[in-house]
């Protein structure tokens, strides 16, 4: 469309090309449920953003005189790179830990430090406060369940107890 | 050799409008339309090995547009890093949590609509942005120059050789050691980080008393979706505290 109507490429068609895949990351991070597709969209902003980056420091793209960023987009872009890199890295190993303990990739599971019901705390207050001390004690998670906090009926609460 | 002569006249006569094709303009708009389209399906899909495969796809014809703006050195490492190193990442962690009802976590429509309408609102506006600098919209002056790597090296030890500028304009442009020390050194933490991380904690399957154990004291049956060994485990651990 664009491309017609001026014959060449310019910087414009890489940012679009960005944009979309921006906004593609953008919508991955918010809607998936599995964590590594949440690290999927993490790649997808940053590579939008790259794609910025070096559209705006070729010099090959360039109208009149110099490109707007000239080396810096290039060399932004490798420490984009590089810090995707070692996110993932990271990322993917807290990933695997939640997995190892929880049994599932669900990010809606990681609700272990929300607040409780109070309707659960309202009884025995001392024997929560004693049961969920002992579980987080101990080499934790995998001895206490992973429904331990997120169980409404209770029944995670003999396992530990 | 007759239909030697007859091809390479047909060729004469009617040339193929090979050089008529502006190759980069049409190259950019397959890598465009592939890293465009991919990254919808990463998005569109469920199935977490398929988002994978688009994302390789996605990421890939990115290389193939820093290639064709120019960038080489970056298009080369994009690979590099990224395919072949971070997405590679991605696929162990996808397989090393590939259990069924793990593949494929379906989101709920409502936050499909949602995330649709709150998505075409964004890229209205960064779109609009894009489009609205007339500066941008020239089209390059498409100069190439030979493939070196050389200026980014330089740069990157503190030496801008990238222009020829007067002496006192490139002693204003700095180089990028301090950065580039700075991101070697948080990798060197990244890595401390994530061998801290990932190292072998426990043992997580039961032993072979423990089995025995539990036959003789079935644990009771609970409505969490764990696997079976290590739920029977953590019930028996937890019952014998």
């Amino acid at each position: 469309m664009i491309l017609v109507a001026t014959g060449t490429v310019s910087v414009t068609h890489y940012l679009i090309v960005g944009a979309i895949m921006f906004t593609a990351g953008v919508v991955c991070m918010a809607v998936k449920r599995n964590a590594l597709g949440v690290l999927m969209g993490i790649e997808l902003v940053l590579n939008g953003a790259n794609i910025n980056f070096v559209a705006f420091g070729s010099s090959y793209l360039a109208g009149e005189g110099r490109s707007p960023l000239g080396l810096d987009g290039e060399v932004m872009a490798l420490f984009v790179i590089l810090l995707a890199a070692a996110e993932a890295a990271v990322a993917l190993a807290i990933t695997l830990n939640f997995y190892n303990n929880h049994g599932t990739v669900d990010v809606d599971r990681a609700d272990d430090l929300r607040a409780q019901s109070t309707k659960r705390n309202h009884g025995n207050r001392h024997a929560a406060a004693a049961v969920a001390g002992n579980c987080l004690a101990g080499p934790p998670r995998l001895l206490c369940g992973n429904s331990f906090f997120g169980q409404p009926d209770g029944a995670a609460w003999k396992v530990c107890g | 050799m007759n239909w030697m002569a007859n091809f390479l006249f047909l060729q004469q006569s009617t040339p193929l409008p090979v050089a008529a094709i502006d190759w980069h303009a049409s190259l950019f708009v397959l890598f465009a339309l592939v890293a465009c389209g991919a990254a919808v399906m990463v998005v569109v899909t469920d199935n977490v090995v398929r988002m994978a495969l688009h994302l390789v796809l996605s990421l890939g014809a990115t290389a193939g547009l820093f290639f064709l703006a120019g960038a080489e050195f970056v298009g080369s490492m994009q690979l590099m890093i990224y395919v072949g190193g971070t997405l590679v990442l991605l696929v162990f962690g996808v397989m090393l949590t590939a259990q069924t009802k793990l593949v494929a976590l379906r989101t709920p429509p409502g936050d499909r609509v949602i995330a649709g309408i709150l998505a075409a609102a964004l890229l209205a506006v960064l779109v609009q942005s894009a489009v609205s600098i007339e500066t941008w919209r020239r089209p390059g002056r498409a100069e190439t120059q030979p493939p070196t790597a050389t200026p980014l090296g330089m740069a990157l030890v503190g030496v801008r050789v990238d222009s020829p500028d007067s002496a006192a304009e490139s002693q204003r442009r700095s180089g990028y050691l301090l950065p580039f020390e700075i991101v070697s050194v948080h990798l060197l933490v990244v890595l401390v980080g994530a061998a801290y991380l990932a190292r072998a904690k426990r043992r997580r399957t039961p032993r072979a008393i423990d089995v025995v154990a539990s036959a003789d004291h079935p644990p009771s049956p609970r409505p969490s979706g764990r696997p079976d060994d290590r739920e029977a485990a953590s019930v028996l651990i937890g019952s014998g505290r």
